[in-house]
């Protein structure tokens, strides 16, 4: 059982799963009462606009032509025309999802900075009043809505106090960074423009913050428990034993391992996050896909939906590859390839 | 050895749903032990249940969680009598009196229609946690069904039914939920059928899960050598293990199954206006913002102390009933 | 855990440097100091609740359409800001009109360039005519039955001849909707296939995705559907510019109302739209530096529409009764609050040709229940529970369905209040089966006040599949009758009598109820002159009227920012204010 078959055999597992997202999302919303050609076309379409459309987007076609030319046109780039905004799918979705990769990727960084922090904290003053504390607050990340947290942090960060902007990505009339990456806070940085970086980073840390509750909540819980685990192994008696200062205990070996755990869940709570964002996101206006994807349900646009479901779907397992990498990789056993 | 690390990460996965309840795989832990074969599971019925009660009843989280629920519950149920103003909560508009902070006649203020904030979330109770409940009672029997079906009768039915689940779990609840709504019009039996959809997955997981290793227990074995019929011993041997475990899934799960319909009807795929539920009074609240705050500010408390109160319970529940969710 | 804390520290240090001075946006764009420095250049701020519009001007007919195509496009003719709705010159100097006044010809103005360089001429004009009633989307539903592809002809460079096949009295009225587009970069931009044969798609692709191919005042840059777009100065149009005439709009999509407000309040938006709250409207009075326009003279009447084909609303009966259960006064004095008058009949007081005579509905449960007694419904508990539908972001009207609801469970009748997202509204009225009970619609008056705009789309049969039109399903045989006469004759005497006589009628059927006059406004900076709600169509958007006075709006001054980051700034020579 080497690496390698181990990589090829995830690998192998994660193709039947997205297929299966693709038929899932596709018969979800295909059986839609109502007609979203009609809908797109407008009011005072004829029938023979009406028809003409229907032959160009397919939908004459039977259920499972339709489903082939959705697969097609998938590898082929064409993910559909939106019937909300006239445009590719693909060509909105390059426009809005950096957006959101970068709400989910600053939150996770920070929820994963201080849940480490905080865990440690917790685990090496088990049982006292900053465990108690940091227990109370993970029970309240992981239960409080999202959006109520949103709209509360909003009205006394942002309307009360002033402090920070109430929502959007970047200051009216301040332009954005060249493109590089989509993702502002670092387009800015590579192109020197501090302006739009600060402005960036003072949009950006309101809904971060409240997207990163749960996952703090979550990790704090994880490190705790893994450095509590830890605590009892026999290394670490044996160190404490031998009068190894506990500091240094703590730092260099227990959360060494307990770390790598850590590290694989950070990619799931990436993944994880991804569907608390488009509250978010709807909360602090921020023009990324989960908006993208309620506004598209509101409008029934098909196309949208489903795209945006595929996509996020291949991020997830994605994202659970890399954990299997990654995993594979720091465990010793399956890198060098043990015998069974 | 692979198997070993693999199970490792799903230990950790494992910890992480476990504060939000989910369980990937679930087993019953060596409370069977001890048991004798002939008497099977009856005996670890009576024994678990008195065990369970005197252990959920020294702990005094789980005891708190119950007393919020309890209180939650009476609320609803109770709203016609408590509430200051029930028809608020019933269709009554006064708009002379809109948007009044919060006083002594309105201790959490009135709304865009002048209706009373305190009698409309004690109603919001009833419709949120009796929707929630809808879905969990409906996503038991499809995960409970399924699971059994692919935990006993193995094979490819187990792989095929399986798969399906962890296509569902790939992709995020939310945004399946969001999918799934758009087939139908916004209300909330689409938004309880959306939910549905999204939650079933892991209830047939655990069932799956708890099946196969009941299957394999000597007890099961020797019912078969006897000559039990198979009906029976589902129904009389697997089934009273399942119950324990789904038990506090269920519980464990209301709380996030509200967290989760509040997040459908504030984006507008809920439960409609007027009904008073608490996603969309934190929803309809929004405009108001930031002078009236209490429209959206108090449903939301109410959500998180549900949500608290029924994981405390859940999480009481399992330790009581010594249910052990990972391996 | 010392370097833990030593970590928050510093995450604590680099935060707080954000609030030293307090976040005030801080541009790229030029100009500080003195007000009507010509250098000047005004933007605005735009923010609604609406999406960004189809950019293409025989594509759309609602809102966000008619913020673009009036500042974009120039049209033959042109609505008058400065007084009552009048149709004046624009592209055409002077116009003919035929005897039997079906042939319109028109004589164009020289010298006016599209955005390209290239003039408008009267090709322009035709090509512009033909585009429209090929694609017979937007507003072509106008000239439906009286101007086919091919009716309009090119005299000569500077004069084209428009040919109605039927009489059609509100004809000029009509003209200002119409834009005249660029035929050079249209046909660069063709796609094909397409459904318009040999012109592909017509060039709506290209359009739409945020482009455009006119000659008005402003050029359409940055275009991002759904999210925003820029309306810049076009410098060589024709009309010329003055000092403080606004130099270019941001329009942002903002659904929620909270923001909006704070960025009036902070300054970061200067203009603002009709789907607000009216509380919201309210605060704009009352705060220092803004201001809301009103409509001078209501000119939309807002209507709760009866879907007359599904029981129980066939019976003529039930429908008086439930028209007055509504609590008119309410709705005007505490939800709509701006200012609204009663509605009298089908048509607003500001037509002419109203019918004074009328005798509006009021709440009253005792005459409710006397309609309600005559009618086949009687026994309103048996009645299945109706359906009140509202659009999702306007606000009071899903109050005004409360309100209505609320009154009616007095008598035992049972009323759902639902939103329905705008696209799902369109879908659902052009059936009748599928359509909603109860709706709440403003309806849209389009050309200048001829009583033809209110009452035929609205009440003739042949309109009563599409959304700004009929979602009651309305028939009667002699209000048709009276309407297509009306619109052919000449004498508007004549005229007079028949709409008096239409609106009689449609009072007496109550198809709908008849809910307020509704006054338009617009929250705006109070530096912010020109708004004009003179013009029909409630949301349209004549940049080009506005002018600013005194300092530029916020967004052009440097502000204050933090230290460490103007050190950053000074450090990279970035700091540049002009």
């Amino acid at each position: 059982m080497g690496y390698g078959s181990y990589l090829i055999r995830r690998l192998l597992y994660t193709i039947p799963i997205i297929f299966g997202i693709s038929v899932l999302i596709f018969i979800l919303t295909r059986v839609i009462p109502g007609d979203p050609v009609k809908l797109a076309l407008g009011p005072d379409a004829t029938p023979d606009m009406i028809a003409q459309a229907r032959r160009i987007w397919n939908l004459d076609k039977p259920l499972h032509m339709q489903y082939i030319a959705f697969i097609v046109g998938f590898f082929t780039g064409d993910w559909g025309i939106s019937l909300r905004t006239y445009n590719n799918v693909l060509a909105d979705l390059a426009r809005f999802a950096p957006a959101t990769y970068e709400l989910t990727a600053v939150a996770v960084s920070f929820s994963a900075l201080v849940g480490i922090l905080t865990g440690i904290v917790a685990a090496t003053h088990k049982d006292k009043w900053q465990d108690h504390i940091s227990r109370i607050l993970s029970i309240g990340g992981v239960s409080m809505p999202l959006f109520w947290s949103g709209i509360m942090l909003q009205l006394l960060i942002a309307s009360y106090f002033k402090l920070l902007p109430i929502g959007g990505r970047i200051g009216d009339g301040v332009t954005p960074p060249v493109h590089v990456t989509g993702f502002y806070l670092l387009d800015s940085l590579f192109s020197g423009n501090w302006i739009a970086f600060w402005s960036c980073a003072q949009h950006i840390i309101l809904p971060a913050f409240v997207l990163s509750f749960p996952s703090l909540a979550n990790i704090n819980r994880l490190v705790r428990s893994a450095m509590i685990d830890q605590r009892s192994k026999d290394y670490v008696i044996l160190q404490e034993a031998n009068g190894m200062p506990r500091r240094l205990i703590v730092y260099k070996y227990m959360l060494k391992n307990s770390l790598a755990s850590a590290i694989t869940m950070i990619a799931l709570m990436f993944a994880y996050s991804l569907g608390g964002v488009a509250l978010v996101e709807a909360v602090f206006f921020w023009p990324g896909m989960g908006n993208y994807l309620v506004q598209a349900i509101h409008f029934k646009d098909f196309n949208a939906i489903m795209s945006v479901v595929v996509l996020v779907g291949i991020i997830i397992v994605a994202a659970n590859f890399l954990v299997d990498l990654l995993y594979g990789y720091l465990d010793p056993r399956i890198r060098y390839g043990e015998e069974r | 050895m692979v198997q070993r690390s693999l199970q490792l990460r799903r230990y950790m996965t494992a910890s992480f749903f476990r504060l939000a309840g989910i369980p990937i795989r679930g087993t019953i832990k060596k409370s069977l032990r001890g048991i004798s074969v002939l008497e099977g599971p009856q005996k670890y019925r009576l024994e678990g249940w008195k065990r369970a009660t005197s252990r959920f009843r020294r702990n005094p989280l789980s005891t708190t969680g119950l007393v919020i629920v309890i209180g939650l519950v009476l609320m609803g149920l109770l709203a016609d009598y408590i509430a200051p103003y029930p028809m608020d909560a019933k269709g009554r508009v006064d708009f002379i009196n809109k948007l009044l902070p919060p006083s002594l006649e309105h201790p959490f203020g009135t709304d865009e229609a002048g209706r009373d904030v305190l009698s409309r979330i004690m109603f919001g109770a009833r419709i949120d946690i009796s929707s929630a409940v809808t879905v969990q009672l409906l996503v038991t029997f499809v995960g409970v069904v399924l699971g059994m079906v692919a935990g006993y009768v193995g094979g490819k039915t187990n792989v095929i039914i399986m798969r399906t689940a962890d296509v569902f779990i790939t992709i995020p609840p939310l945004v399946l939920a969001l999918a799934a709504t758009t087939a139908f019009t916004p209300d909330i039996t689409t938004a309880i059928l959306a939910v549905t959809i999204a939650w079933w997955p892991w209830y047939a997981r655990l069932v799956q899960s708890v099946v196969l290793s009941v299957k394999e227990e000597q007890f099961i074995e020797a019912s078969r050598a006897i000559g039990k019929s198979p009906l029976s011993i589902v129904f009389g041997d697997i089934f009273p293990n399942i119950v324990s475990v789904v038990t506090v899934k269920f519980t464990l799960d209301i709380g996030f199954v509200i967290l989760f319909m509040a997040s459908l009807s504030f984006l507008g795929l809920g439960v409609q206006p007027p009904t008073p539920a608490w996603g969309t009074m934190i929803s309809e609240g929004k405009s108001y913002l930031p002078e009236r705050w209490w429209m959206s500010a108090f449903p939301g408390i109410f959500i998180l102390l549900a949500v608290i109160g029924f994981s405390l319970l859940g999480d009481g529940l399992r330790d009581a009933f010594d249910v052990q969710l990972e391996e | 855990m010392y370097i833990g804390a030593a970590v928050i520290l510093v995450v604590l240090l680099a935060v707080g440097s954000l609030y030293v001075a307090p976040p005030k946006q801080v541009v790229t764009q030029t100009v500080t100091t003195v007000p009507t420095t010509p250098a000047a250049k005004i933007w605005l701020t735009y923010a609604d609740k609406s999406s960004t519009g189809k950019a293409d001007p025989a594509v759309g007919s609602d809102t966000p359409a008619h913020r673009l195509y009036p500042n974009l496009y120039d049209s033959l003719v042109e609505f008058d800001y400065k007084s009552p709705a009048n149709v004046i010159p624009s592209v055409a100097t002077k116009w003919d009109v035929s005897s039997d006044t079906q042939v319109y010809t028109f004589y164009l103005r020289q010298g006016v360039k599209f955005h390209d360089g290239s003039e408008l001429t009267a090709e322009a004009v035709k090509f512009s005519m033909d585009r429209m009633m090929t694609m017979k989307q937007g507003v072509s539903f106008m000239w439906e039955g009286r101007i086919k592809p091919g009716n309009t002809e090119v005299v000569d460079k500077y004069t084209v001849r428009i040919k109605l096949d039927k009489k059609f009295a509100p004809f000029l009225g009509t003209m200002p909707f119409f834009w005249i587009v660029n035929p050079t970069v249209i046909n660069a931009h063709l796609e094909k296939p397409g459904p318009f044969g040999d012109m592909g798609d017509y060039g709506m692709k290209w359009l739409i995705a945020g482009n455009d191919a006119g000659s008005g005042p402003y050029v359409l840059k940055n275009f991002k559907a759904e999210e925003s777009f820029d309306l810049e100065r076009y410098e060589g149009y024709w009309k010329g510019w003055k000092p403080n005439q606004i130099y270019g709009m941001h329009f942002k999509a903002v659904y929620e109302q909270a923001t909006i407000r704070q960025l009036m309040e902070a300054g970061d938006c200067q203009i603002s739209g009709s789907f607000q709250t009216t509380e919201f409207v309210k605060w704009a009075d009352k705060f220092p530096g803004t201001k809301v326009a009103y409509s001078e003279k209501p000119l939309q009447p807002h209507y709760l529409t009866m879907n007359t084909k599904k029981a129980p609303f066939d019976d003529k009966w039930f429908r008086k009764g439930l028209s007055c259960l509504f609590d008119y006064t309410t709705y005007i004095d505490q939800i709509r609050i701006v200012g609204d008058q009663r509605l009298i009949g089908p048509m607003p007081r500001a037509f002419w040709g109203h019918n004074s005579d009328l005798k509006p509905y009021e709440f009253s449960v005792e005459k409710a229940k006397e309609y309600f007694a005559k009618s086949k419904y009687s026994d309103l508990s048996k009645v299945r529970e109706l359906t009140f539908s509202y659009i999702n972001v306007i606000e009071y009207e899903r109050l005004a369905g409360l309100l209505l609801q609320a009154k009616a469970a007095e008598l035992g009748l049972k009323i759902k209040v639902e939103s329905l997202p705008w696209g799902q509204y369109v879908d659902r009225v052009s059936n009748p089966e599928a359509t909603p009970d109860i709706v709440a619609v403003t309806q849209q008056g389009f050309y200048a006040p001829d009583p033809d705009a209110i009452l035929y789309s609205m009440w003739h049969t042949t309109t009563s599949i599409s959304w700004s039109r009929n979602p009651a399903h309305y028939n009667n045989p002699r209000v048709d009758e009276l309407l297509d006469k009306a619109r052919e004759a000449t004498d508007q005497a004549e005229r007079t009598k028949m709409y008096q006589e239409v609106q009689a009628i449609v009072n007496d059927d109550a198809p709908v109820i008849f809910a307020s006059e509704e006054v338009g406004f617009t929250p705006h900076s109070k530096q912010l002159n020109g708004i004009s709600w003179n013009v029909p169509y409630l949301h349209w958007l004549g940049m080009y009227g506005m002018w600013w006075e005194g300092a530029p709006p916020k967004g052009s001054a440097s502000a204050a920012m933090s230290p460490i980051a103007a050190v950053i700034l000074r450090a990279t020579k970035q700091f540049d204010a002009t």
